[in-house]
């Protein structure tokens, strides 16, 4: 019922209320979108941020992990979690960007890599994106980021891609694991290794990828259109009662009369101490 | 109850002429004491109010009061303190996904929140009545800060990926804010004294139980829990022995809470109606048995091996000396027995904690030195957003600096204006309840104090860990505040919708309601 007297009260003053409800609705989609008035547009202000991933297994030449014949016992695992680190160390040098930038076609100076860390380190550190704050996202909304995770228990490396469009994130995962590749080609061809004693490098399957981020935020809109609405009905209604209050003081006051901080009598209950 | 048909007193000739005037010119302040009970300190008389109580219409109203009550309200608010003291309701979760986050509290909470809607909406004598009280405003000024501070960094928030995380700490806020609400228009006055008796046993429960964790290492609260929800629909955390030791090798003790802190949060909170029944009770036999329950609780906070298990009592301590300067000396005898007696329940406990407030294990201890270095490390965070902050919920730990710090958290994600707003809030309480503590009215002064201390209790938590993302602490904190909302309003006060229609109503008389309407309410 209290709520009801509420909003009778906000009826009556209902040409304020709608200004209220257009302010509020300017400001919930100024919150979401970029308005510009020549030329007339909309656009959304959230960031196209799309994301790729693709895995690689680090293995020797005859593969330990098909051949059950190898003899591989648990070092030799070992040994090969470890390369798979050293592995993407490499990939996230300067040299292997140059072979990541031919193969994805973006440019190499655009593209930022984090190597793997995973020694003595808290899971929370190791998780993808979390060596940086979520907020220097703003800061970063045209790089190419390649995060590149290693697994600590079998020799795989997580290799996640980060750019501005579905299409580039999965170009710079799958360029990041043919670069590689390519780059490990070239060293063992200058240092002259035969196939059989190079590191196998196997992508497993290709990259995938999706939008992150990009579209308008609805929670956002209604959350602020709500929040202004009702501190503008709120103001609004205090507004309108000081006024009623300051006018009505005024009314009663006779002409003439001092300055009193007694309360205005109605009816004269009050002067006549009938409280 | 008398035989005799009532009889209505004769109306004041200000109502005839209009009804309205005295709920408007109703003054809060001058009602200090109406009713006492057999056993009562009557030492100081009770101050004659204006407008006067309607007796056998409150005699009617006390019969009608919870416990002895076909309310369901009153009973819903009942049920919902049990699940606050003693299931661990924020480890449990639905077996299947659901749209948002939802805990044990957020399941329940909704249903009571539905119930109360529809008896505001319905109406009548027993529907509840939403007050307006100095802590009433003080909750309502932090959560709108709360809001503002999302809306304002929206945008960067939204571009930062941590819009989704600031929805849903706004969700668990306004449920905190819900029970306040819930709790301080539901109950009545002349409930709070057993609603307090009530919160003191579930209090003593829990403490118990933290008691017999701390001997024997289980924790009954969640095996109970575990076996008593069915295990379709819920999934309670079971606690993992490996995790049960802290960085500094502290055996974590936890009751029904998540933290051994939180648990001390809760227990420090209640200890007040303990310590305040034993100052008040004339009775020699009530007063060894809230003795022993204030025992009860000093051990099991002891038992948690966290130095706030010191800090919380101290905190009560400080508040009932500076509105009880005299009674407060007939607790020294009491407080060398509740020594002996702490020590028999909780062995080892009161020297484990005590060892840690010596000057070497304060320097050297990992828990004080993350504390004290958080606050120069916040600094780029508070000054890069110092009027609002990052947004209510923004700040990650798991991603940033781990606080434990309510008081840091409230600076880098309110500003220096939510932090105002939060420590606002609470003191709220202790102000604006100074005046029934200091009237010494008996069957209002001492609850009053009771929930002034469970807020000192509550802001010196706040600076020790982050104590609102622990929903037990705010919870029971904001039930507290609640009932001191309640001790605010007058015994039988006029129906929230004539209040709201006198203050519509001008003073010149414009825009009264054409229908004359009775004093007697709608």
């Amino acid at each position: 019922m209290q709520f009801g007297v509420h909003l009778h009260e906000l009826w009556k003053l209902r040409r304020a209320v709608f200004l209220v409800a257009v302010l509020a609705t300017l400001l919930a989609l100024d919150s979401v979108a970029k308005i510009s008035i020549l030329p007339p547009g909309i656009h959304s202000r959230s960031l196209a941020i799309a994301g790729a991933q693709v895995h690689v297994l680090v293995d020797s030449p005859k593969s330990r992990s098909v051949d059950f014949n190898s003899q591989t016992t648990s070092t030799d695992i070992a040994a090969l979690t470890q390369r798979a680190v050293l592995v993407g160390n490499v990939m996230a040098s300067i040299p292997v960007r140059e072979y990541i930038s031919r193969h994805s076609g973006i440019p190499a100076n655009l593209i930022q890599a984090v190597a793997p860390i995973t020694a003595n380190v808290p899971r929370v550190i190791t998780e993808p994106g979390s060596e940086k704050r979520t907020s220097d996202l703003w800061a970063s909304t045209d790089q190419y980021r390649l995060d590149i995770e290693a697994n600590p228990t079998v020799p795989i490396l997580d290799i996640y891609s980060q750019a501005p469009t579905t299409d580039a994130a999965v170009r710079l995962a799958n360029g990041a694991v043919a670069g590689l590749q390519q780059y490990l080609r070239a060293v063992a061809s200058s240092e002259h290794l035969s196939p059989g004693q190079q590191v196998n490098v196997l992508q497993l399957g290709s990259a995938v990828g999706g939008v992150v981020t990009g579209h308008m935020n609805y929670e956002l809109f209604l959350l602020t259109f709500l929040v202004v609405l009702l501190i503008g009905c709120c103001t609004v209604v205090f507004v309108s009662r000081a006024r009623r209050g300051w006018n009505s003081a005024r009314g009663a006051e006779p002409l003439g009369a001092p300055f009193t901080s007694e309360p205005m009598a109605i009816d004269g209950n009050i002067a006549n101490g009938n409280r | 109850m008398s035989a005799a048909p009532y009889k209505a007193p004769p109306r004041p000739p200000s109502l005839d002429r209009d009804p309205l005037l005295p709920i408007i010119e109703w003054d809060a302040d001058a009602f200090v004491a109406v009713e006492s009970y057999p056993g009562d300190d009557l030492r100081v008389p009770a101050v004659q109010t204006s407008p006067p109580v309607d007796e056998p219409h409150a005699e009617n109203r006390r019969l009608d009061d919870w416990p002895h009550t076909t309310r369901i309200l009153p009973w819903m608010v009942a049920g919902f303190m049990v699940v606050l003291w003693l299931i661990p309701f924020n480890t449990i979760s639905m077996t299947f996904s659901t749209p948002v986050d939802l805990k044990f509290d957020r399941i329940i909470l909704p249903f009571v929140f539905l119930l109360w809607l529809l008896a505001v909406t319905v109406g009548g004598r027993a529907a509840p009545r939403v007050r307006v009280t100095p802590i009433h405003v003080g909750v309502y000024v932090f959560t709108a800060l709360a809001f503002v501070s999302v809306v304002v960094n929206g945008p960067y928030l939204d571009h930062a990926l941590l819009f989704s995380g600031t929805v849903k700490k706004l969700s668990l806020l306004t449920s905190y804010v819900l029970l306040f609400v819930i709790v301080a228009s539901s109950l009545r006055r002349t409930e709070l004294k057993a609603f307090m008796t009530f919160t003191l046993w579930l209090a003593v429960i829990c403490g118990a139980g933290t008691l017999y964790e701390y001997h024997f290492h289980v924790n009954l609260f969640y095996n109970w829990t575990g076996k008593i929800l069915p295990k379709s629909l819920f999934e309670v955390q079971q606690l993992n022995p490996a995790d049960s030791l802290d960085a500094i090798g502290r055996y974590e003790v936890r009751g029904p809470a998540q933290l051994g802190l939180e648990d001390v949060a809760m227990l420090g909170m209640a200890f007040p109606i303990a310590l305040v029944r034993v100052l008040h009770e004339p009775r020699w036999r009530m007063r060894i048995v809230y003795i022993l329950a204030a025992c009860v609780m000093l051990a099991a906070t002891a038992a948690t091996f966290r130095k706030t298990a010191f800090l919380i009592p101290a905190a009560t301590l400080v508040t009932i000396a500076i509105f009880r300067r005299k009674e407060i000396l007939k607790l020294a005898p009491i407080a060398l027995v509740a020594l002996v007696a702490v020590h028999a329940l909780a062995p080892g406990a009161l020297g484990g904690v005590s060892v840690q407030f010596s000057s070497s294990r304060l320097a050297s201890a990992n828990t004080v030195d993350h504390r004290t270095a958080a606050y120069d490390a916040i600094r780029p965070d508070v000054f890069g957003h110092l009027i609002l902050g990052e947004g209510y919920g923004a700040y990650d730990e798991t991603q940033q600096y781990l606080l434990d710090d309510e008081v840091l958290h409230r600076l880098i994600e309110m500003g220096a204006l939510g932090l105002i707003a939060y420590v606002g809030m609470i003191v709220t309480v202790i102000v604006a309840l100074r005046k029934v503590i200091r009237s010494r009215a008996p069957d209002r002064a001492p609850m009053a104090l009771m929930c002034a201390c469970a807020a000192a209790g509550f802001l010196v938590v706040s600076f020790l860990f982050d104590a609102m993302s622990f929903p037990h602490v705010p919870y029971i904190f904001l039930v507290f505040a609640g009932f001191g909302a309640i001790l605010l309003t007058p015994p039988d006060e006029p129906t929230s919708s004539l209040m709201a229609s006198a203050r519509t109503v001008p003073r010149g008389g414009r825009g009264l309601p054409r229908r004359r309407r009775t004093h007697s309410g709608v």
